[in-house]
């Protein structure tokens, strides 16, 4: 991928403004898939919603992209105050939890009529079409048909369906699921660079791990309502809970563990010369385990997660709920 | 070109991609309009229908064929004058119109029904024969000159323009049953989210489908006007007619389709539901069995079914000779039903969740 892809998809950087959501709610009869949820997103950034199967995702970014409507609250992209306009549409890339392309259509194809379906001009297609493929890595594969691309080939050309029309919001329904590593590190990648210029971004997972990496800001969803939000540091600061340190030491520590502060009050020795305990800061807490002429044998610290972050929250793990 | 041609176009080249597809919308119809058509053009209609026949109103000579025909059960009889008589048979109202003379009797008839016309013609012969009451010697054999009610040329219609109409039908039915899940399979593979989220309105993306549709039966119209023309001789004298009846019923069938399209929720259902519909439009409107052959009490809801008016338009174009007034009501009547199916869809789309 080259910076000249990102020059033709994308060219007004820092451009944009940012989505504001106020208490939006949708039911599906007596079911309440999103209930009162209320998000910033500042320009340029990217919201992460987090959360399991079923937490309200989809629907959310549904009401997002204009797809459905909520019942009630507001959107507003930027300036823009009314409901999902047609403006705002053009303004606006959604790229869809399912593979959402035509199968027995080329790659090329593809790309092309989503980029005149957004407006795309003549004049300027085949540039965008040709960038399209660069950005999905399938300059090579453009007069294939996507029936015979793999899983990730097809993911990829996904995301590059919804970036074709220069979108000031790109809107990203786990947009990894089922892929392989090397695709999902060319999305990421490009999900890094898209943000770089400047682009907004929502990106829905249950994935922790592409949250931390990706996202500025993370919401975590559980039941359609949103428990808990904050970068990743305030929300592992205020629900992780401490790091879990087990030390192996090459002497025995349990007297100087003991008169070692309130740090070590949870200390467990477990063994003669292992030790184990919660603390804040395993990098503070460690110098004063270690008395002069002491080694450590062993070392195991297991610092707080946005799934223990959404344990301690609902009582479930992310991925079983 | 705005986003219901892009759409358009798109799904005339998947159809082109999809062989099987391709094989339903196009191949299918012509070889069924083709089976149609020689099954018809072999006499298949009239056996045991009710058979309609006007007399010409007039003296004692009318009366006593009244008489006579009414003995068969299977004429249903009216009089009326000779022009209106003519115009209820050139309309396709009746079988054959009679106007009973001193030298024997003129028969009128309707030249597609020629098997019921030739029945109509045995009886008034039987009657004509028989000595009237009370008198023993045999009469002379009667005369009954025969024509038919058709403004067309000396040489009289070809029969393959009788069975047209019914193979234009039927094509139509072939598109409209295999474009009523295009909108279905948008929903399941995905495509239709993406759609929902471009900005372009949702009726765009029906008015694309319903622009591929109508290609598609445009190209299917015109490859069996091309073999009713090439391959069976059929002449078309009103070209322009048979033009403006061949687009309106285009149009009432891509509406129908429209509707249908919106009617479920996955490829199975939808499918089901356009054949049954359609084959129940085809049967009622008499694109599978001849109106004739209906019972009384089912012929008025023939009415309801486009199929019939598609039918009565493409016959009044291509040699029931109606004048353009007379063909404004089928027409119409195909016009609006594509208009009903259209909005209905539209509506139907957006209250769609994708």
């Amino acid at each position: 991928m080259t910076e000249g892809v990102f020059r033709v998809l994308h060219p007004r950087s820092g451009a944009c403004e940012g989505i504001e959501i106020h208490g939006v709610t949708k039911r599906y009869g007596d079911r309440l898939a999103v209930d009162a949820v209320s998000l910033s997103v500042p320009s340029g950034t990217c919201l992460g919603l987090l959360g399991p199967n079923g937490a309200g995702k989809s629907t959310m970014m549904s009401m997002l992209a204009g797809v459905l409507t909520p019942d009630t609250g507001t959107i507003c992209y930027g300036s823009e105050q009314r409901p999902v306009s047609s403006a705002v549409r053009r303004s606006l890339g959604f790229v869809p939890q399912g593979i959402a392309l035509y199968q027995d259509l080329s790659a090329e194809e593809n790309l092309r009529l989503f980029a005149r379906l957004h407006g795309v001009s003549a004049k300027e297609l085949d540039a965008r079409v040709r960038s399209g493929l660069s950005l999905a890595g399938l300059l090579e594969h453009g007069q294939r048909r996507v029936r015979s691309f793999s899983g990730g080939m097809q993911r990829r050309l996904n995301l590059a369906c919804a970036t074709l029309h220069q979108p000031q919001y790109l809107l990203l329904d786990e947009p990894t699921v089922g892929v392989d590593p090397h695709s999902r590190e060319h999305i990421f990648s490009t999900i890094e660079q898209l943000k770089a210029l400047g682009v907004t971004l929502m990106y829905s997972t249950h994935y922790m791990e592409e949250a931390e990496r990706l996202c500025d800001k993370i919401a975590i969803m559980d039941g359609g309502h949103v428990i808990a939000e904050g970068s990743v540091d305030e929300l592992l600061k205020l629900h992780g809970g401490p790091c879990r340190v087990e030390a192996e030491l090459s002497t025995k520590p349990s007297l100087r563990v003991a008169a070692s502060g309130p740090d070590f009050a949870r200390a467990q020795p477990s063994m003669l010369r292992r030790v184990t305990f919660e603390c804040d800061s395993a990098a503070q807490a460690l110098p004063r385990l270690l008395g002069e002429g002491d080694e450590l044998s062993q070392l195991t610290i297991r610092r707080p997660t946005l799934e223990t972050v959404f344990m301690a929250l609902t009582g479930r793990s992310l991925r079983d709920a | 070109m705005n986003a219901a041609v892009w759409l358009a176009l798109k799904d005339l080249r998947l159809l082109a991609r999809d062989r099987v597809a391709l094989f339903w919308v196009l191949g299918f119809p012509l070889i069924f309009a083709l089976f149609l058509g020689s099954v018809l053009r072999a006499g298949l209609r009239g056996e045991q229908a009710p058979i309609d026949v006007v007399l010409v109103s007039g003296g004692a000579e009318t009366s006593r064929l009244l008489a006579g025909l009414r003995t068969e059960t299977r004429l249903k009889l009216r009089t009326a004058e000779r022009e209106r008589a003519s115009e209820l048979v050139r309309r396709g109202e009746a079988v054959a119109y009679v106007q009973a003379s001193q030298q024997g009797a003129l028969l009128g008839i309707d030249p597609s029904r020629a098997v019921e016309a030739a029945f109509v013609r045995e009886a008034i012969s039987g009657i004509l024969t028989a000595p009237p009451a009370g008198v023993t010697a045999t009469p002379a054999r009667p005369r009954i000159q025969t024509v038919s009610v058709s403004k067309h040329s000396e040489a009289g219609p070809r029969e393959t323009a009788y069975v047209y109409p019914a193979a234009v039908l039927w094509g139509l039915i072939g598109c409209a049953a295999c474009f009523a899940i295009s909108m279905v399979t948008e929903r399941t593979q995905g495509t239709f989210l993406r759609l929902s989220a471009a900005p372009i309105r949702r009726s765009a993306i029906l008015s694309g489908k319903a622009l591929a549709c109508a290609m598609a039966c445009l190209v299917v119209t015109a490859a069996i006007s091309a073999i009713a023309i090439f391959a069976f001789g059929a002449r078309f004298e009103r070209p322009f007619a048979v033009a403006v009846t061949l687009l309106a019923s285009i149009a009432c069938f891509v509406g129908i389709t429209m509707l249908l399209s919106l009617l479920g929720r996955t490829e199975q259902s939808v499918a089901g539901a356009g054949w049954a519909v359609l084959i129940l439009m085809a049967m009622l409107g008499g694109g599978m069995v001849p109106l004739s052959f209906m019972p009384d009490w089912l012929l008025p809801l023939s009415n309801l079914s486009p199929a019939k008016w598609s039918i009565l338009a493409l016959e009044g174009a291509t040699w029931r000779h109606f004048s353009y007034r007379e063909l404004a009501l089928p027409c119409s009547a195909l016009v609006g039903t594509a208009l009903v199916g259209f909005i209905a869809g539209a509506g139907l789309l957006a209250r769609t969740r994708p």
